[in-house]
């Protein structure tokens, strides 16, 4: 579903590629976990993905359309992308945010129609969060927030969905249960998720696929109980783990 | 022994003289802002700014430095009479809103006379050491004290009197006439200024001057120099005359092409008069006055001939031709 | 109660401009009122050609009407630009617009007497954003802060053209270039009613027609461009927009502070951030203060307060009361 072959980029005014030939694909209602650590070129790729830097070598193709010369409305139908949580200027509703976006489907000139408002409506059901419909967005904890952003994503119908660290402003319970959720709508709706995690746990339980990324180069992409190594984390953290089976799903624990 | 008391009483008188020519050559008064300002008489290098048709009226030009720059740029009068006699010619320093204090400083002035536009200006100056006196004359009679004041200060005395009569005579001339108006047959005028809603109120020389004429300033109430009004304002108060001042963009047939005005008695009757465009700060307000009667009370006037009666006072307050100065008006 | 409320402020610009044309300096009895605005509507009640007819249809309906479309375009323009610049406490002025319009009003009245004030108003104040704008451009893409420095830049430039023309000029000018830039409805006509809505078709109502679209805008550059919003083209158009609306209204009546910065303000205090309804009870909120504040400047004495005066004196401090009652909540949080 989504292809990335051979993306080269670095900084305008710098000498040295950030991202050093990166090639993967996510297949279509996946979950697809970019796992690496900080510096890695995580959020550059990320980025690139979106739509947001556009000065790349290489090519990434949605479902066989190339998308780097694409308007940004066009680019809107096919990536939703879910930022990490944060404060906006105003208080909207929850509702207002998540119907946000529809933004690609309406004109310039134009206001939601009675569709959009029941998309909306539809994505806050399937998110569970219809009774936080009124209540302003800055009034909502940080999980909350998330799982907005998320249905707002929904409300875009866009078949491939990114996330950017979904998880790093929440506790331990939202994390899971925003894990959780995100893992029922790629699967229930076939949503292709292609999302950066640095907590290579997570991405071992959630993902269908998880790619390794380090100093900008691929260092794996497979199945996480094939990729997420003893030696692969050596390389790739520097940390000594240990790895576990439990009711056949691996953990990995730093060895102290 | 005899002698002794000679020469006390000489030495006593001596004295006397001398310390009253002592006094006598210093000058002290409290201008428009309220400073207080000793001044050696008679100045010698005085500064002009605004007061500059006073030069030619008190025939200053021996103890004059320097003219604000506007006095040839935009005064006809005093532009007419440099093109003629250019060797009366005065350095300039700048503007009256803006002096330029070391083109100042350089002409060594004794004394600078600026109005209180901009009072920083003065405060300004003084710092630098420079005496300034500010004026801003809200009233015929302050115009006449500036007047005199230039008098005492430039030791012509004599001159100062000699305008001031020539001025009292034209204004004699209209109060005679004028007296003769029983008080419900007045007339009451307004004074636009920059904008149309713009009136003249009870403060400053124009409403003295309309006073004078034998008008009624229904704005005169209003303890302003001007302000604002609505249109409503001025239907209510339905002016026999109106008059525009001198320098404004606009003039009558603005006002009687503007449907708003049209129930406004002088709109009506046609009669709104745009006055000269001369400063009301000069012995040429006189004229003016007499301009604006003669637009209240025509038939008071019939034998007066406007343009003889000024240019006999042109030619003898400022030694030259009313009709001489016409040909500069436009600039 | 937030919907009673969004109605109050919606049909608050009839409300009153109506009450409006009952005041005035020339009395005219409110009976009397009533049957010029029927006769000139109904054609009923023949009143022949009296002073009164002149007040009220030549002089205060249209004053009244001026007032509304000011304030509905002043107030527009600034929750549009508080919108884009994702700030609450931005004015139509930031970009240059005001500064724009006293060069064009002093530059006229200083050396182009033939030409006519409102045009050369308009004309610079066009001329400043786009200069500000173009200026923010070399930076590449433009995001809000260079283009509110450019503003700054624009504004210092046109203020120091404003002073040199002040300094040129004579001195009796001096006074016509104040008395422009302090705003004013008093010479308020019906062609001035025309012009006005001229700024109202092509400025207010394309900002009416895109006001949801802020929405997105508001929540940040990269976000609104992620969801499909086209934030280069869409937040010039925005601009476009409001700078006409700001500089046809500026033309016209001078500088008029404080509406455009707290009008929107308090609408979003009391009925919520979503521009949907916001900025249309921006326009009649707008139009409604407007009026309320011209009437006031030219009833209160016998001679016209400047309009800009009763704006500052009235709003500051209902903005203070509500700020203080509404605490956090105020700030829009």
């Amino acid at each position: 579903m989504l292809d990335v072959k051979g993306v080269y980029f670095k900084h305008k005014n710098q000498t040295t590629d950030v991202l050093k030939g990166i090639s993967f694909n996510a297949e279509k209602g996946g979950l697809t976990t970019i796992l690496g650590p900080n510096g890695s070129g995580k959020t550059t790729l990320f980025k690139c993905i979106s739509g947001l830097w556009k000065y790349y070598k290489g090519e990434i193709k949605v479902d066989g359309i190339i998308i780097d010369k694409l308007s940004f409305k066009k680019r809107a139908r096919l990536f939703s992308v879910v930022p990490q949580e944060h404060e906006p200027p105003f208080p909207y509703s929850v509702f207002d945010v998540v119907l946000m976006g529809r933004a690609s489907y309406i004109g310039v000139f134009s206001s939601p129609s009675k569709k959009d408002y029941e998309k909306a409506e539809t994505a806050l059901k399937t998110v569970g969060i219809e009774h936080l419909k009124n209540i302003p967005y800055t009034k909502i904890s940080g999980g909350e927030r998330q799982l907005t952003l998320i249905a707002r994503a929904i409300a875009q119908e866009a078949p491939v969905m990114l996330l950017d660290e979904p998880t790093s402003h929440l506790d331990f319970r939202n994390q899971i249960n925003i894990l959780k959720k995100i893992k029922e709508i790629a699967n229930m709706r076939g949503i292709t998720v292609v999302m950066t995690l640095h907590d290579p746990n997570l991405a071992g339980l959630f993902s269908d696929k998880v790619v390794v990324i380090n100093s900008g180069s691929k260092v794996a992409e497979g199945l996480p109980k094939d990729i997420i190594t003893e030696e692969l984390i050596k390389r790739v953290y520097d940390i000594e783990i240990k790895k576990a089976d439990i009711d056949g799903k691996s953990i990995i624990y730093p060895v102290l | 022994m005899v002698y002794r008391t000679y020469i006390k009483v000489l030495a006593l008188f001596l004295i006397l003289i001398w310390v009253g020519a002592l006094h006598a050559s210093t000058f002290t008064l409290t201008d428009k802002l309220g400073r207080t300002v000793t001044v050696n008489v008679p100045v010698k290098r005085a500064v002009i700014v605004i007061s500059y048709e006073l030069i030619p009226a008190m025939n200053l030009w021996n103890q004059v430095a320097g003219v604000s720059r506007w006095a040839e740029e935009h005064n006809d009068l005093y532009k007419a009479i440099v093109r003629e006699n250019p060797s009366l010619r005065k350095p300039n320093f700048g503007a009256g809103s803006d002096v330029n204090v070391e083109a100042v400083l350089k002409l060594n002035p004794d004394l600078v006379i600026t109005w209180t536009y901009n009072p920083d200006t003065i405060r300004f100056l003084e710092q630098k050491g420079i005496k300034v006196i500010g004026i801003y004359p809200d009233s015929l009679t302050e115009l006449y004290d500036v007047m005199r004041m230039h008098g005492k200060l430039f030791g012509k005395e004599n001159k100062a009197e000699e305008v001031i009569a020539e001025m009292e005579k034209i204004f004699n001339l209209i109060k005679e006439r004028v007296s003769k108006i029983p008080p419900e047959k007045r007339k009451k005028a307004i004074h636009l200024l920059g904008k149309p809603t713009t009136v003249s109120c009870g403060v400053g020389v124009t409403n003295d001057i309309i006073n004078i004429a034998g008008g009624i300033n229904p704005a005169g109430s209003i303890n302003s120099r001007n302000t604002d009004v609505s249109i409503e304002k001025i239907i209510q108060w339905n002016p026999d005359v109106i008059f525009i001042w001198g320098s404004a963009r606009y003039n009558e047939s603005w006002l009687y092409g503007n449907s708003q005005w049209r129930y406004i008695k002088a709109v009506r009757e046609k009669r709104v008069y745009k006055l000269p465009r001369w400063s009301t700060w000069s012995p040429r307000l006189a004229p003016i006055a007499l301009y604006m009667a003669m637009k209240l009370y025509p038939e008071q006037f019939q034998d007066v001939n406007f343009e003889k009666v000024a240019d006999r006072f042109y030619q003898k307050v400022f030694g030259i031709s009313y009709y001489k100065v016409r040909q500069y008006e436009g600039y | 109660m937030k919907g009673i409320k969004a109605l109050i402020i919606l049909i608050s610009p009839i409300i009153v401009g109506w009450l409006a044309l009952f005041f005035g300096a020339y009395g005219v009895t409110p009976f009397m009122v009533l049957k010029i605005l029927l006769n000139e509507t109904l054609h009923i009640f023949e009143i022949g050609d009296i002073p009164e007819k002149v007040i009220i249809i030549d002089i205060r309906l249209p004053r009244v009407i001026l007032a509304g479309l000011v304030g509905a375009c002043l107030s527009g323009a600034g929750v549009t630009l508080q919108g884009i610049f994702r700030n609450p406490l931005v004015d139509p002025f930031i970009l240059g617009i005001s500064a724009g319009a006293a060069f064009g009003c002093a530059i006229t009245i200083g050396f182009l007497s033939s030409l006519p004030i409102q045009f050369m108003a308009f004309i610079f104040a066009v001329s400043a954003v786009v200069i500000a704008y173009t200026v923010a451009r070399t930076q590449g893409e433009i995001s809000r802060l260079p283009l509110i420095l450019s503003g700054v830049i624009v504004s210092a430039f046109f203020t120091a053209l404003v002073s040199i023309v002040k300094f040129l000029v004579d001195p009796h000018k001096l006074q016509s270039i104040v008395y422009w830039l302090m705003g004013s409805f008093s010479l308020a006509d019906w062609k001035a009613v025309k012009v006005c809505f001229v700024g109202v078709i092509f400025g207010v109502l394309p900002i009416f027609l895109m006001r949801w679209r802020l929405n997105v805008m508001s929540m940040g550059e990269e976000e609104a461009k992620a969801l499909g919003v086209n934030v280069s083209r869409d937040r010039l158009l925005f601009i476009v927009f409001s700078t006409l609306a700001v500089a046809v209204a500026t033309s016209l009546c001078g500088i008029i502070g404080w509406v455009g910065l707290m009008v929107p303000h308090l609408v979003r205090m009391l009925t919520g951030p979503d521009h949907k309804t916001l900025v249309p009870l921006s326009f009649t909120a707008g139009a409604s203060f407007m009026i309320a504040a011209d009437t006031v400047s030219r009833t209160l004495t016998t001679f016209d307060i400047p309009v800009g005066i009763i704006t500052a004196l009235t709003g500051a401090p209902f903005f203070i009361y509500l700020m203080k009652r509404g605490g956090k909540e105020a700030w829009g949080k």
